[in-house]
């Protein structure tokens, strides 16, 4: 999955989606969690049920899977991506 | 008291879609109960807060991305673009939000929930990847002459070139042979991925345009022309996110001249003027 296109597409889409937040925990639709479990395993802080128990909205910790697409798609801030090359180039 | 509540979707009325040539939208209606007039500030003057209560609540539990897939193939990430909260009972309200497709990079023109994010929005993760490499080239022109014999053959010509000064490596009547030397090499791809409406031919010709080109300020901490850039490459589904891999290659935007003692920086793409045969 990490390798293939359209998994590096959609991690970039949620990296960037989720980035634009300031929210501490964030909720997101029952889809749009299930899509990013598959993408980064990411486990929710809470989950919101309707009266009759079905999973409405799941609360993710935003850093925690900011963090977890970075890692494993190996994504960096363009400040990062800078002080990486740097680096490399120092060698 | 903590604020508490509960949240049901109206059945029927939430979740409808409308797609039309240029628009995506979805809209969610729900309801939220819970203790907002107990949990509100009650001022004599201002009156009950509970709107910011519920509103509070609301902004809780509504995600502000829905991705939804595109009957073209691919996905696409709509935008919370409504927000409407209406008080139907004591403590219930009625949370109507409606999500929506947004241009990403949106001018001032464009009103909506996203305007003034546009360096927050635009796209700010990249993917790296490095090259290192050690090529072989070969230099025909050495820094100085160290030594020379004369030729048995040569009929006492004495040599044209002079000790400690530039001249060609390994001489023959055929040519210079020269010899070969690594030569360090640092190249770097970029990958970033865009949106189809990023990618238009304008972008592309601007692209085609800074090929074979250097920086002029500093780019990724490296300064002005030090950078090169080689080419671009784009591929993937059209309708959908695609990945567009940059590639430079590093240089020093300075070298020495070969002029020994008096050696001085120059700009690496000239010309070695201690090089040139006319001066021994």
């Amino acid at each position: 999955l990490v390798n293939s296109t359209e998994a590096n597409a959609r991690a970039s889409v949620w990296l960037n989606a989720l980035s634009k937040s300031n929210l501490d925990n964030m909720p997101v639709y029952p889809q749009d969690f299930k899509t990013l479990s598959q993408l980064c395993g990411v486990k929710p802080v809470r989950i919101l049920k309707n009266a009759e128990g079905v999973p409405r909205v799941f609360i993710i910790d935003r850093e925690d899977t900011i963090q977890k697409i970075k890692d494993i798609y190996g994504f960096f801030t363009k400040k990062e991506a800078e002080s990486q090359l740097k680096d490399a180039a120092d060698i | 008291m903590p604020l508490t509540f509960e949240f049901e979707e109206e059945y029927r009325n939430s979740r409808s879609i409308d797609i039309t040539h240029d628009s995506f939208q979805q809209d969610f209606v729900f309801y939220v109960c819970g203790n907002f007039y107990e949990n509100a500030n009650v001022d004599a003057t201002y009156g009950p807060d509970d709107d910011i209560q519920a509103l509070n609540a609301a902004y809780s539990i509504i995600p502000p991305f829905r991705s939804m897939p595109l009957y073209a193939g691919g996905n696409i990430l709509l935008t919370l673009d409504r927000l409407a909260v209406n008080q139907v009972g004591d403590d219930l309200w009625k949370v109507e939000a409606t999500y929506a497709a947004k241009n990403e990079d949106q001018t001032a023109g464009n009103a909506g929930p996203n305007q003034g994010d546009k360096q927050i929005w635009s796209n700010n993760f990249v993917q790296l990847s490095f090259n290192v490499t050690a090529a072989r080239e070969k230099r025909t022109m050495s820094r100085g002459l160290s030594s020379y014999s004369a030729n048995i053959n040569a009929n006492n010509k004495t040599s044209p070139y002079k000790l400690n000064y530039p001249s060609p490596m390994g001489l023959t009547t055929e040519g210079a042979d020269g010899a070969d030397v690594y030569v360090r090499g640092f190249s770097f791809s970029i990958t970033r991925y865009m949106t189809p409406n990023q990618l238009t031919f304008s972008y592309v010709r601007r692209l085609y345009r800074m090929s074979t080109t250097v920086n002029n300020n500093t780019f990724f901490g490296f300064p002005a022309g030090s950078v090169l850039f080689l080419e671009a490459t784009g591929s993937g589904d059209v309708f959908s996110t695609v990945p567009v891999t940059f590639d430079f290659q590093m240089r020093p935007n300075f070298k020495f001249t070969t002029d020994k003692a008096q050696a001085l920086l120059m700009d690496p793409t000239a010309d070695d003027p201690a090089l040139c045969l006319t001066r021994c």
